[in-house]
């Protein structure tokens, strides 16, 4: 019945009345002038988001346009751009240092990236992010102090102390990779590599750090602290190092024994290149203290008899004082030198007799050598740098005639000399000691 | 999408983004009579709606020129008609001074006496579609207006709902009831024969 009537309804639309033709076409051309007179021709169309509503309604219903594919198209624009501006943000924060304005993003960024890596339960891609956080701090660290800005030490510190904790993370992680049953070797590697990375580039700190023409108390702790991470990333390497034996030897694969023995014999390496390093710069700062301790000596002569006397005595006296302090780990670090070169080729003859677990503990050996070493030789340069502030040796281009620039402060004159000295010191510029700078000034002057 | 309703479409895209004349009047060509069909059935007279039909694509031309949104043009079409039917029984009813206008709704706008005289030549059962059309006369303007919209022009639900302001699901509602009230009628009118 119901299809009859609706068949019957539409059959009614037959009986529709028709314009006249006539009319029709006066009435289009009636329209079509009135129209046209409104049209107002447009130089600049503005972009308007209908047209593409319009557009998109000739393929779906617009109903559904307006209703769903407008409001998603809305959403995914304002989540796209959120997206984009956030890694643009993310992407120049990158580069961005402690202390500007872009730094919080990167550490906000790195967080996301632990707390995602967490929520997963991926415990190995968490703690190679950790690894690479801290290497990212100690970039960052090495960054901030080329600087040579005293008021970003405190800023450096603070790098440092978070380097510290990350390298503690990162310690406590290769404690659970050591644990698991599961992790591999390749953790123990990858920590291995950004912990050696670290150190070195903790290394590379220390030298702008003493090269730096200021320096305060502040500074003084930094390099305390700096040396007391880098020990620590040097036993994080070491543990990692370890902890790839003891993986190795259970029978895990994911690491070759030649990669294992690579990575002990690189350890030992770094070792015995660590303390050769340090007999150097002693050696050097040796040099250096016995040129100005001669110089001295002359201007104390020279000064006799004149109102310098007392000043000239007494800068003397600390040079005669640093120059034995100077002459004593001279001795030591030949010393500690020779027993880490002993126990670098002990450690590489186990080495080449597959004993790897006996070779890492010689790591262990000479790592606590230098790290004798190391104190020795930084106790010895700081007190040099007590008794002289700043210590320029600047280098003519024939490096035939050095010129040691001295600046001291001494609680009765303001005393600045700058020495012509007339034995040749030729000073290698990689030792951390000597901060080399060039300058034309060679003259004796004496300033009050 | 039937292809007439894909053109339609894409020659309101075109009027939108360059307000050709030329497209606008390619739509009239498309329009033109039947909207001329639907107002002369509600005001039968020739010239009202001759006059009505032109109102209402000048009245289309200012409302694609102010950017306002546009669901179907055909719908806008026959809204635009409506009212303009509705706005000429008004100022009829208001020189009568006979009709309230307070309301639209009081206002009948139906075809009265239009469809008998008006039905051609064609009609295999003429007896038959005078039956329906004396029906359609009888039913309520709300549902008649409806029924017709949807069979007789043919409109789609989404379109008539525009057209009336209503919501689709009202319409499919009032559709389905109009078609019940008809069917009554047409069995009373069997019943008083």
């Amino acid at each position: 019945m119901s299809r009859e009537l609706i068949r019957q309804l539409k059959s009614l639309k037959h009986a529709e009345i028709k314009p006249s033709e006539k009319w029709l076409k006066s009435n289009r051309e009636l329209l079509l002038s009135q129209i046209k007179n409104t049209v107002i021709p447009k130089e600049n169309t503005k972009f308007d988001f209908e047209t593409i509503w319009q557009a998109l309604s000739i393929f779906l219903p617009y109903s559904f346009v307006h209703k769903v594919v407008r409001p998603v198209v809305v959403v995914l624009l304002m989540v796209g751009m959120g997206i984009s501006s956030w890694v643009v943000a993310a992407s120049a924060s990158s580069e961005s240092l402690p202390g500007e304005w872009l730094y919080p993003a990167k550490r906000v960024t790195e967080a996301t990236q632990v707390i995602v890596a967490d929520v997963v339960g991926d415990t190995n891609g968490s703690t190679l992010l950790h690894a690479e956080f801290a290497k990212r701090r100690a970039e960052e660290t090495r960054d901030i102090v080329s600087q040579n800005d005293p008021d970003k030490i405190e800023i450096a510190a603070k790098t440092v102390s978070d380097l510290k904790d990350e390298m503690e993370t990162v310690s406590a992680k290769l404690e659970e990779i050591k644990a698991a049953q599961d992790s591999k070797a390749e953790m123990a590697q990858n920590i291995n590599q950004n912990a050696q990375e670290i150190k070195d580039v903790l290394k590379e700190v220390k030298v702008n750090l003493l090269a730096n023409t200021v320096t305060t108390t502040d500074s003084d702790d930094l390099s305390v602290q700096i040396s007391e991470v880098k020990n620590l990333a040097k036993d994080t390497a070491v543990r990692a190092v370890e902890i790839m034996v003891e993986k190795h030897l259970q029978g895990d694969t994911s690491v070759s024994k030649d990669d294992v023995k690579q990575a002990i014999n690189d350890q030992l390496q770094s070792a015995i290149k660590d303390a050769n390093e340090l007999k150097q710069s002693v050696d050097e700062v040796n040099k250096v203290i016995g040129a100005v301790k001669t110089e001295v000596n002359v201007l104390a002569k020279d000064a006799k008899g004149t109102d310098l006397v007392s000043t000239t005595q007494a800068l003397s006296d600390k040079i005669d004082a640093a120059s034995k302090q100077t002459q004593a780990a001279v001795s030591s670090t030949q010393q500690f030198n020779v027993v880490a070169g002993k126990t670098v080729d002990e450690g590489q003859t186990l080495l080449s007799q597959d004993n790897l677990a006996s070779a890492v503990d010689k790591i262990k050996e000479v790592n606590t050598v230098t790290a004798q070493s190391e104190k020795i030789t930084d106790d010895t340069l700081k007190a040099v740098q007590n008794v002289l502030p700043v210590v320029a040796v600047a280098t003519d281009i024939p490096a035939v005639t050095s010129t040691i620039v001295i600046v001291t402060t001494t609680p009765s004159s303001s005393l600045s000399i700058i020495l012509g000295v007339s034995n040749t010191v030729k000073i290698a510029t990689s030792t951390p000691a000597m901060i080399i700078s060039s300058t034309t000034n060679s003259t004796n002057t004496i300033k009050r | 999408m039937s292809r007439s309703k894909f053109s339609e479409k894409l020659l309101l895209l075109k009027l939108r983004t360059t307000e050709d004349p030329e497209a606008f009047a390619k739509l009239y060509d498309i329009y033109a009579k039947r909207i001329y069909s639907f107002v002369f059935f509600k005001v039968s007279n020739r010239e009202e709606a001759e006059d009505i039909t032109s109102e209402v694509f000048l009245k289309a031309w200012r409302y694609i020129n102010e950017k306002k949104k546009i669901e179907s043009f055909s719908g806008l079409l026959y809204r635009l008609a409506r009212n303009c039917v509705i706005d000429l029984y008004r100022s009829k009813s208001k020189q009568k001074e006979t009709l309230s206008i307070d309301t639209e709704m009081t206002i009948e706008i139906g075809d009265s006496g239009k469809w008998k005289e008006d039905l051609g030549e064609n009609m295999v059962n003429k007896l038959e579609m005078q039956k329906i059309v004396e029906a359609l006369q009888k039913m309520k303007q709300e549902y008649r207006e409806v029924v017709t919209l949807r069979y007789v022009d043919e409109l789609e639900v989404s379109e008539i709902a525009e057209i009336t302001g209503k919501g689709q699901i009202a319409i499919r509602v009032t559709l389905h009831r109009g078609l019940k009230k008809l069917k009554e009628l047409l069995k009373e009118n069997q019943a008083v024969e």
